[in-house]
């Protein structure tokens, strides 16, 4: 019973709630969605914690994409024991950068207290899911090799059953627990999209990787910081 | 014959209909219970053919209560460890090896019941010939290679390393049983009904679309008795890799860090302005 609801029920209500959740916002709430930029606020943490856990969980977002859409690629590739731990081997580096990149991102969010206010308890509900999906995902890649080869000709029929809409969830229900974890947290975090900074997603933020510096202007009297007599009472300066 | 007159002439259409209608479902049902019986059930057990991984099933209904018989299937499990007597020595005779439970409803598990009833009671015991017999060291090689992925399956299905280990296999998965040993269970009659038609949901659905061929069943039978008789050729032994695995994840780990680290060091962080402002600063401080 358990099973059906995590394996039916939770991936429909999962994607039905990020189409019309995030259809809706758009419609009705488009200048209230933002993910809140903290960079300006934090720099170096952000830095280190946010390209960690990105390029982790972008890389391994298409890992498992890529299990999905050419399982008998993955297949035959995972044939050679050599390819098999290049691609396994890989699959852990990401894992354990998207980790680390995360618990830098919690540590900087709880200590620094100038994010607090950009803070929502939403926030704390999306690090608890990504964690969750971080731990079981690198316990599964240590504990219960080789998850290429498996997800490809086990998990990837029950995928695809889901999306002709005939669910076959008899193999999935016999998986051990942590990766019933793994599974069900995923679902859960698409239909967090709407509700939480996760709504970056829909906006693919390429030119990101590839973009300028930023022109940042600063709405503030420039003349009283060029003062230095502001930053050292009663001493003028002498180079200007 | 009689019958049928005797509907049309009283004009008994809907009566006529019903029985139509049974009669069709009655044959449908034979059918359905038997391909029923080869999906869920025949990778295990057989009817009058001997026993495999299970019992053979042949006369079962004429030795059990039919209710007995639906509570063992439907979660063989539970009913063993409900402290039944008959289940217990069940379990005990068969190793303890876990029957699945059963996906089929209570009117299909009695259907198959029915079908099982139809082939009659259990005969004389047929002896058996080895299915192994004329096994070699080729056919434990090229069952090896099928094992590891070295050799890809005719129809594409993944390689039992994927999810099974041996003991002389470098890089075998974890996610299912040890099967060093499974010979000795199974032997190669039980191998071969597995493979052939596999009841594990996560078999079936790795091989529901790749059916193996007779000729790759019998070589992994052989390689699979070879481990559990300790007759693996020696030149099939490789060393382990599973700390090669760790080491690529964590120095592979390591190395990108210190490319980001690298890139923060080169990071442009302050604004344009700001070596003029600190230039002020060390004015001041002298």
């Amino acid at each position: 019973m358990v099973d059906i609801f995590i394996f039916m029920a939770l991936p429909y209500t999962s994607l039905l709630i990020m189409i019309i959740g995030s259809i809706f916002m758009y419609r009705l709430q488009a200048f209230k969605i933002s993910a809140l930029s903290t960079q300006l606020l934090e720099s170096k943490q952000l830095y280190f914690g946010s390209q960690f856990m990105h390029w982790g969980i972008i890389t391994l977002f298409f890992g498992h994409l890529l299990g999905f859409l050419i399982p008998q690629s993955i297949i035959v590739w995972n044939g050679d024991a050599l390819r098999l731990l290049v691609l396994e081997g890989t699959a852990l580096v990401f894992g354990i950068m998207f980790f680390s990149g995360l618990c830098i991102l919690i540590y900087r969010r709880i200590t620094n207290k100038k994010l607090h206010s950009l803070t929502s308890d939403m926030d704390f509900i999306v690090y608890a899911v990504l964690l969750t999906q971080a731990i079981s995902g690198i316990w599964i890649a240590i504990a219960l090799p080789w998850g290429s080869s498996w997800f490809a000709s086990v998990l990837s029929p029950y995928l695809k059953s889901l999306f002709v809409l005939q669910p076959d969830i008899a193999a999935v229900s016999a998986m051990p627990l942590v990766v019933k974890i793994h599974i069900s947290t995923a679902f859960i975090l698409i239909g967090l999209i709407p509700f939480s900074r996760f709504m970056h997603f829909l906006v693919f933020p390429f030119q990101y990787v590839f973009r300028a510096y930023q022109v940042v202007i600063w709405n503030r009297n420039k003349s009283t910081i060029r003062n230095s007599t502001a930053i050292n009472p009663e001493v003028k300066a002498k180079n200007n | 014959m009689v019958l049928l007159k005797f509907l049309i002439k009283r004009n008994y259409n809907y009566l006529l209909l019903g029985l139509i209608i049974v009669t069709f479902h009655q044959n449908a049902f034979c059918q359905d219970a038997e391909s029923i019986f080869k999906k869920s059930c025949a990778s295990c057990h057989s009817i009058g053919g001997g026993k495999l991984i299970g019992p053979d099933l042949q006369g079962i209904t004429y030795k059990r209560e039919s209710d007995w018989l639906v509570k063992f299937i439907k979660n063989s499990q539970s009913f063993i460890s409900s402290g039944d007597v008959d289940a217990v020595a069940i379990g005990k005779e068969y190793n303890n090896s876990i029957m699945p439970p059963a996906t089929i409803s209570d009117v299909e598990i009695n259907s198959v019941l029915a079908f099982i009833e139809s082939k009659g009671a259990a005969g004389p015991k047929k002896k058996k010939v080895d299915y192994l017999l004329k096994a070699t060291d080729e056919n434990v090689i090229k069952g090896y290679r099928l094992f590891t992925g070295k050799d890809q399956f005719i129809n594409g299905g993944s390689a039992c390393i994927a999810c099974h280990n041996v003991t002389n296999v470098g890089n075998g998965g974890w996610l299912a049983k040890d099967l060093t040993m499974s010979y000795n269970t199974m032997k190669g009659e039980g191998i071969k009904a597995l493979l052939s038609s596999p009841a594990f949901p996560a078999m079936t659905n790795a091989y529901s679309n790749n059916i193996m061929e007779e000729t790759e069943i019998y070589n992994l039978a052989a390689y699979l008795r070879s481990t559990a008789t300790f007759k693996v050729p020696s030149n099939l032994y490789e060393p382990k890799s599973y700390s090669k695995f760790y080491f690529l994840g964590f120095s592979g780990f390591l190395f990108l860090a210190i490319l980001f680290f690298a890139g923060w060091f080169f990071r442009k962080k302050q604004s344009v302005n700001h070596e003029i402002f600190k230039r002020q600063l060390r004015t001041e401080k002298k």
